[in-house]
């Protein structure tokens, strides 16, 4: 469970005394509405964003769903691809903010790390054409991205392969690589590994994902199969 | 909120510190007449004059990698005779035997493909720069040629042959006609000019009391109609965007001065020469916008609708900007070879609408944002000072662990 009822009163009423225009719309057991503007002044690479951005945000409890944001007032072009079609925002991959945030959810740091540099990014990309900080791959390549990322891997496939071992083995340093460097595992991709190996929620985020990634790709290949059967 | 009136003020003040000054105008003229009487000297008979925008008035100090650079200001150097009577390599290399003999020059020369360039020492900590670029007159058959394809034929007499090198022994004539394009801006500057002429001129000089003692005094090159100051506000902002540009590219992508002198002054003819520099500049990038359109509209389409619009067309799905005094010269060839150019061209000039017309409506803070945007942080500071707008300070994003946004299916 990301947020009991208890924690996110306490963490709403923070982000309230730093976003003075958002309120609390809607509030019961299962779920917090804040709704408001935020006001985003944030810089990087010689761009300054300073601009007011109505918001709602919906912050789920007793779930283990991460909170969402909607921008409310269009002013995120209809074509912007990190965008839902229900006008939520495409923030990051849930293996990223769920990482950061392993140890306990903090909704200001949230806003600070994913929320306010998403609409940076959205900004800087509709001036410059490039996204500043680069950005995620849709569906399962975000994921697998973000792993690489994290593994410091360059292919998809060997950042599989290191989260098998992830899920399935224990880790030991003087095995070669599983990259295939020919180096010792501790000497190479071991000190990105041993992290996610020895932290129990980082493990539980890493196995998690593998499982649903397997699911993913089996029912893709299988689908595959399909269409070339019917062929 | 601070009124539009002194918003634009100050936007004006910014790019007028990028102005050439008094003192480097002075410097300038003494540098190339003394160089024209050098060559002069040396037997070389011929006319020595400006081009680009030291020709025009539109000189920006330029900017390279966040710093200021030198001016670079260029000099046609148009011997007395055709092109028929002489080979490029001839011509080329006797403006170059001439430079090098002197000992004034010899050693502060550069040669590339059109020009060579004299290095000289900055004037109060700014560089300068002279390119001399070598003609001759342009031969009677190809003006002859030039007039029938040009929309502008009575422009056409002053066209010039410059001698290019292309490898070590590889020369060829490029046609050009800097007089031509000369007469063709200063024919549209001047209604524009003469609005507001002597409030204008007087404000000058009372700025720069100390160099001139009367409005008459003050040489043109200095005095900038509204037209002018729309290409040196853009230009300007050119430069500090395309800096900016997170590509290794940005500097052969950048669009080239002569395609905003162009586009500036054909839009110009179009409007009041009553216009002041902001209504001028909304009525350009308005246009720019309508232009813009054919990068998905099929040309036929757009021609249909906008019958008349020629700056900047792309029939047959090349881009195409004449310069208007010369028929074979498409300011926009390099458009057609790198679809980079005209895709950042128009993402510029959407950035030019947002920080110079709409930041016009935003809070005081946030307009200061805007310009420190369009021109740099340190280029609106040393004009404003740090508290103008208020001061809001931006917190920075750590770009190494920067969220990346995402698509789920």
């Amino acid at each position: 469970m990301i947020f009991d009822y208890a924690t996110a009163i306490e963490q709403v009423a923070k982000l309230l005394t730093l976003y003075s225009k958002l309120t609390i719309k809607e509030a019961d057991l299962t779920m917090i509405r804040l709704s408001g503007s935020i006001v985003v002044n944030r810089s990087a690479f010689n761009y300054t964003l300073h601009k007011e951005y109505p918001i709602d945000i919906f912050i789920p409890i007793g779930s283990e769903d991460l909170p969402t944001v909607i921008e409310t007032a269009n002013m995120i072009d209809a074509e912007y691809p990190h965008r839902y079609r229900d006008g939520s925002l495409c923030l990051e991959t849930e293996t990223a903010i769920r990482m950061r945030f392993f140890d306990g959810f903090n909704l200001a740091t949230w806003m600070d790390e994913f929320v306010e540099p998403f609409f940076f990014s959205y900004e800087y990309y509709k001036r410059f054409g490039v996204f500043p900080f680069g950005e995620r791959p849709h569906g399962l390549g975000g994921i697998l991205h973000t792993y690489q990322e994290l593994l410091h891997v360059d292919n998809p496939g060997t950042a599989i392969t290191l989260l098998r071992y992830v899920a399935d083995e224990e880790y030991r340093g003087h095995q070669p690589c599983l990259c295939g460097s020919g180096q010792k595992l501790r000497k190479c991709h071991g000190k990105f590994l041993f992290p996610l190996m020895t932290n129990l929620k980082k493990k539980s985020i890493a196995v998690s994902d593998l499982h649903y990634l397997r699911k993913e790709i089996s029912s893709l290949e299988q689908s595959k199969r399909n269409i070339a059967k019917t062929k | 909120m601070i009124s539009i009136f002194d918003r634009q003020n100050d936007i004006l003040t910014i790019v007028s510190q990028l102005d050439i000054s008094p003192t480097m105008y002075k410097n300038a003229v003494e540098k190339y007449k003394a160089l024209a009487a050098f060559l002069n000297d040396c037997g070389i008979d011929a006319d020595f004059y400006p081009q680009g925008s030291f020709a025009i008035g539109t000189v920006v100090r330029p900017c390279y990698k966040g710093q200021d650079a030198s001016y670079d200001l260029d000099f046609i150097c148009q011997l007395h005779f055709s092109r028929d009577s002489v080979a490029p390599s001839e011509l080329r290399a006797r403006i170059e035997g001439a430079l090098k003999s002197s000992d004034r020059y010899g050693g502060k020369l550069t040669k590339c493909g059109e020009c060579f360039t004299i290095e000289y020492a900055d004037v109060n900590g700014v560089g300068f720069s002279i390119d001399i670029v070598p003609a001759a007159d342009e031969s009677n058959q190809k003006k002859h040629e030039l007039k029938h394809f040009s929309e502008r034929p009575d422009l056409i007499e002053t066209a010039i042959a410059i001698p290019r090198q292309d490898g070590d022994r590889n020369y060829s004539w490029l046609t050009n006609n800097p007089r031509g394009f000369k007469a063709w801006f200063d024919e549209i500057n001047q209604p524009f000019l003469e609005h507001h002429s002597f409030e204008r001129r007087n404000k000058y000089l009372n700025e720069h009391r100390t160099f001139f003692d009367s409005v008459e005094s003050i040489p043109h090159e200095l005095d900038h109609s509204a037209m002018q100051r729309v290409i040196q506000l853009l230009k300007y902002h050119r430069d500090h965007y395309y800096q900016c540009l997170p590509r290794k590219d940005h500097d052969d992508i950048k669009p080239i001065s002569a395609i905003i002198n162009t586009l500036v002054a054909d839009i110009s003819r179009h409007t009041a020469p009553t216009s002041d520099v902001f209504s001028l500049l909304t009525f350009v990038l308005n246009t720019l916008d309508i232009y813009a359109k054919q990068q998905t509209m099929p040309y036929d389409d757009f021609h249909e609708q906008y019958k008349g619009w020629s700056a900047l067309t792309r029939g047959s799905g090349l881009w195409r900007i004449q310069n208007p005094a010369n028929p074979e010269d498409n300011l926009a060839d390099k458009w057609n070879e790198n679809p980079a150019i005209p895709e950042y061209f128009f993402r510029w000039v959407h950035a030019c609408r947002t920080d110079l017309i709409d930041s016009m409506q935003l809070p005081d803070d946030k307009f200061r944002t805007q310009i420190e945007n369009a021109f740099g942080t340190d280029a609106v500071r040393n004009c404003l000072g740090d508290l103008k707008y208020g001061n809001s300070k931006s917190k920075p994003i750590n770009t190494l662990s920067a969220s990346k946004p995402y698509h789920a299916l």
